[in-house]
């Protein structure tokens, strides 16, 4: 249906500065086991093409499912050429992209087991215990939710520079929400584990580390403290780290955002940003990892970005647009969310990377401070104003250099620069946390994973209830 | 019923009667057939155009209550065939539900006018341009040095739902917003602003002005302070209320509720707010942002009171929520299956928002924020975002490195006055909320 040489003709046949076809096609099911049932199964199938195009220093952008007639995509090209030059050119700036140096490549993506080749019978046989040791656990577990999800993706990318990328990609998650009641107190806990893999993602989960681990922190937390509220001195676990990583900090180093005027690295390039022990990165190329991929959505090759090395912020994340703005090369962050989005500069698989110390060695050293572990219901950030707040299921108080009391419901609040400053060790033990997750901006959701080593800080305001 | 396209109509008749043959207990479609433009601004330039078509068809099947759900994309009658021998085969390997009962059977829908306006539909793209450009233009006429970024979109299309309970019911629907963000950087400090308009009819979109109120706002946030700690009153405004009226509506979700994650449990006839709440759910209200005839399964829409006088009088239902507790079905499913609350509107209060906020010696006025809890306990530990302090009858200054906690239930029991003045957007009413006291931690 889309010949190679008919996608590249069109493109560099268009009258524009640059244009740029991607054609998607999905398949993806859904499981969801609640209660001791499989009694919702989904699956659905997508196709559809994202046309883009800048004219005159003007993006213009047009989405479409109906490929099936003849002129779909050279017609789409050109109400995109009219949406790109109908604006008023007192509110244009004019923009432009880097210097691409073409690309032809297949990249074909095989999984050990390929979900599409696993019954949803035999999915659904492999997961249910899963679930059903969750609510097994303790009479105490009143309810257990566990979400299956594969999906294929195949992905063409053309444009008017003579790239001609396509990429298959399949992405496999499984989630596992449970609520613990008793005497009056609701508690809940979640758990999932996520990458660019395919069935055999699921040989990783056991009942003991996955189902029981989940009912039993949910448990444990029916009997947990509220947490103190002021400042104090909080060790992270790798997942907040993660967190703190993606949200605070990845976010500001986008740089949409700081060309945007929406970022508080902006001018801080070769700058100390953070501790001189803080080291991030956004890495595509992780294996295996949900946020990985091998090409972005503007067929950039993806490559491992270092974000801040010892303290000093060294690059921000780019697209052609952002690239060609600071003079410098793409790093492969163009993401879009489907056929429908248009492609913005994204994270991937974003983390701090490791240290010297041991987590032992942190928690010794703190005689009253909060050891934060699981992440919670959320949180959210103000990158323009560098401030953050994020929510953890379970923490620990920490007495004399010893992790104490459990703690629920701890919420931290912080200004992203002055807690890079406040970071005093990072530990060797690093995790990726292969939970992953959708990231959300501008309207479009990616995946993504993220991670690091435990951390220690200084101080930071703890929020609770006491 | 509305007319909508004769195919997005015949080809769901079809597809229902196809599954009629196939060996289920029920089934549901929906075609949707939309288009949408929008337009972005990233620091006061326009950034990009974009438009987007659609039709996609859903399909739901029910085996012994087991759900099989499949959507995709349609060109013609044969996706059609295709569609219905996958959505029977997946449910036929779903486990059986028994707590499944029915999707919903015909009944006669209410009127709700002005949801679909051809104004919108038609309207000339210089003109949606032209909104956005003027929010612009009067931002930085306001503030020179704000950078603004924001989208205007306009969105029309129709849907035709049918099942194979005889269900067959067709709409179509306009919409229009416009969103801006304004950051205004000062000395060292930064004071950022968020706000919008919507509506789903012509006449009802307003952003005349919207540009220099984000522009003042943002402005407003320079300058902020900490504040001391302890119990003190808390004024939430317009948008934070209107937040936190979704949040407790949300947590009477029917399916949340059986399946005992809502910290509403257990709460039904129960005093679970102060006597001076009162929340109705209206999705007949003409033009409302959330409007329409009947819910995403096909029942038929009506207004129910959800809180009167702060008594839990129902939790929210879908089709399957209802059958399995044998309540009525409020009329609450999404599309898909889920359940969500429509326009919410509460009772006002005497006195206006600025006479309560003058009898405050020391408080916190929250302009834009949403309280989250956890749905599970109702706790809630957060910094207060877009915060004043209240002082001496007066908004005195911002606040920063401020946070709030408590428990959801508690600070619903501690509602003092609900405002006689409102914000109003298209079927939803926007209140001022005194809450007698949170704990503040400076």
């Amino acid at each position: 249906m889309f010949k190679k040489e008919n996608l590249l003709d069109i493109c560099s046949s268009s009258k524009t500065d640059f244009s740029e076809i991607r054609i998607i096609e999905s398949v993806s099911t859904a499981i969801q086991i609640q209660d001791g049932k499989a009694s919702k199964l989904g699956s659905s199938n997508g196709l559809g093409a994202g046309i883009r195009v800048l004219k005159n220093g003007s993006w213009g952008f047009i989405s479409c499912e109906n490929l099936s007639q003849k002129d779909s995509i050279t017609s789409a090209i050109k109400n995109a050429e009219t949406l790109a030059t109908s604006t008023d050119k007192k509110w244009k700036e004019k923009r432009d992209i880097a210097k691409i140096k073409p690309i032809h490549d297949v990249v074909s993506f095989k999984a050990r087991i390929d979900p599409r080749e696993v019954s949803f019978k035999e999915k659904m046989d492999r997961i249910s215990e899963l679930e059903a040791k969750a609510k097994e656990y303790s009479a105490d577990i009143v309810n257990t939710i566990l979400n299956y999800a594969d999906s294929y993706l195949k992905e063409i990318i053309v444009n008017s520079a003579g790239t001609y990328v396509e990429q298959e990609k399949i992405l496999t998650r499984v989630s596992l929400f449970v609520t613990a009641y008793k005497n009056g107190v609701r508690q809940s806990s979640r758990q999932s584990i996520a990458g660019t893999k395919g069935f055999e993602i699921i040989e990783k989960l056991t009942p003991e580390n996955f189902s029981e681990k989940v009912s039993s922190r949910a448990i444990k937390l029916l009997t947990a403290e509220n947490p103190p509220s002021g400042k104090f001195p909080v060790i992270l676990s790798p997942a907040i780290v993660g967190l703190f990583t993606h949200e605070a900090v990845g976010h500001n180093a986008e740089a949409d955002a700081v060309k945007g005027g929406n970022s508080i690295f902006q001018g801080k390039i070769g700058k100390q940003i953070a501790s001189s022990v803080v080291s991030m990165a956004d890495d595509p190329t992780f294996e295996n990892a949900y946020g990985s991929y091998a090409y972005d959505s503007e067929g950039t090759k993806s490559k491992k970005t270092i974000i801040i090395e010892n303290g000093v912020l060294k690059s921000f994340l780019h697209n052609l647009e952002t690239a060609h703005f600071f003079g410098v090369l793409p790093t492969g962050n163009a993401r879009a969310d489907g056929y429908s989005s248009s492609p913005i500069v994204r994270m991937s698989n974003t983390y701090m990377l490791p240290g010297n110390s041991t987590v032992e060695e942190m928690i010794s050293k703190v005689k009253k401070g909060i050891f934060v572990e699981d992440v919670g219901f959320g949180g959210y950030v103000f990158p323009e104003r560098g401030q953050f707040m994020f929510n953890a299921n379970s923490s620990y108080l920490i007495e004399d250099g010893k992790k104490t009391k459990l703690l629920k419901n701890v919420s931290l609040v912080g200004l992203t620069l002055e807690t890079l400053l406040n970071v005093e060790e990072v530990s060797k033990e690093f995790v990726l946390s292969d939970e992953g997750g959708t990231c959300g901006k501008s309207g479009q959701g990616v995946p993504v994973d993220d991670g690091g080593p435990y951390i220690r800080i200084k101080e930071m305001l703890v929020g609770g209830r006491q | 019923m509305q007319n909508v396209k004769k195919n997005i109509k015949d080809w769901a008749l079809k597809a229902c009667e196809l599954l009629k043959k196939k060996n289920i207990d029920q089934a549901e479609v929906f075609i949707v057939s939309g288009n949408d433009i929008g337009v972005e601004i990233e620091k006061n330039k326009i950034s990009s155009s974009a438009m987007h078509s659609n039709m996609t068809i859903s399909m739901l099947a029910f085996c012994r209550g087991g759900r099989g759900k499949y959507s995709t994309t349609i060109y013609n009658g044969e996706d059609i065939k295709k569609a219905v021998d996958v959505v029977s085969a997946i449910a036929a390997n779903a486990h059986p539900d028994p707590d499944f009962k029915t999707l919903p059977f015909p009944s006669k829908y209410p009127k709700v006018p002005d949801l679909f306006d051809e104004k919108i539909a038609s309207l000339e793209r210089e003109k949606f341009f032209k909104w956005i450009t003027n929010a612009l233009e009067e931002a930085l006429n306001k503030e020179p040095n704000i950078i603004m970024s924001g989208e205007i979109s306009l969105s029309s299309g129709q849907g035709f739902l049918a099942n194979t309970n005889l269900v067959a019911a067709g709409s179509k629907a306009t919409h229009i917003s416009l969103s801006l963000f304004g950051v205004l950087r000062r000395n060292n400090e930064t004071g950022s602003a968020f706000d919008f308009d919507e509506a789903r009819i012509l006449k009802d979109f307003s952003p005349l002005g919207l540009g220099a109120k984000v522009a003042m706002q943002a402005r407003a946030q320079l300058g902020a302070r900490k504040c001391k700690g302890g119990k003190l009153p808390v004024v939430l405004g317009p948008l934070s209320s209107m937040s936190l009226f979704v949040t407790l509506v949300g947590a009477c979700n029917g399916e949340e509720v059986q399946r005992k994650r809502s910290f509403l449990c257990d709460m039904k006839n129960k005093q679970i707010a102060s006597e001076v709440l009162t929340i109705v759910d209206d999705p007949l209200i003409p033009a409302g942002l959330h409007s329409a005839a009947f819910d995403g399964e096909g029942a038929a829409h009506k207004k129910i009171i959800v809180l009167e006088k702060g008594i839990l009088k129902t939790y929210l239902h879908n089709s399957y929520t209802s059958g399995k507790s044998g309540e009525e079905n409020t009329g609450h499913a999404t599309l898909g299956g889920g359940i969500s609350a429509t326009n919410l509107v509460p009772e006002l209060g005497k006195r206006t928002s600025n006479e309560i906020i003058s009898e405050i010696k020391e408080g916190i006025y929250i302009d834009n924020m949403s309280i989250h809890p956890d749905m599970a306990s109702g706790d809630f530990s957060q910094p207060v975002d877009f915060g004043f302090k209240i002082e001496n009858g007066q908004i005195a200054y911002p606040l920063k490195e401020t946070m709030l906690g408590g428990n959801f239930l508690e600070l619903l029991k501690n509602i003092e006055e609900i405002s006689s003045d409102y914000r109003k957007e298209p079927g939803n009413i926007m209140p001022t909320i005194k809450v007698k006291e949170i704990q503040v931690s400076g």
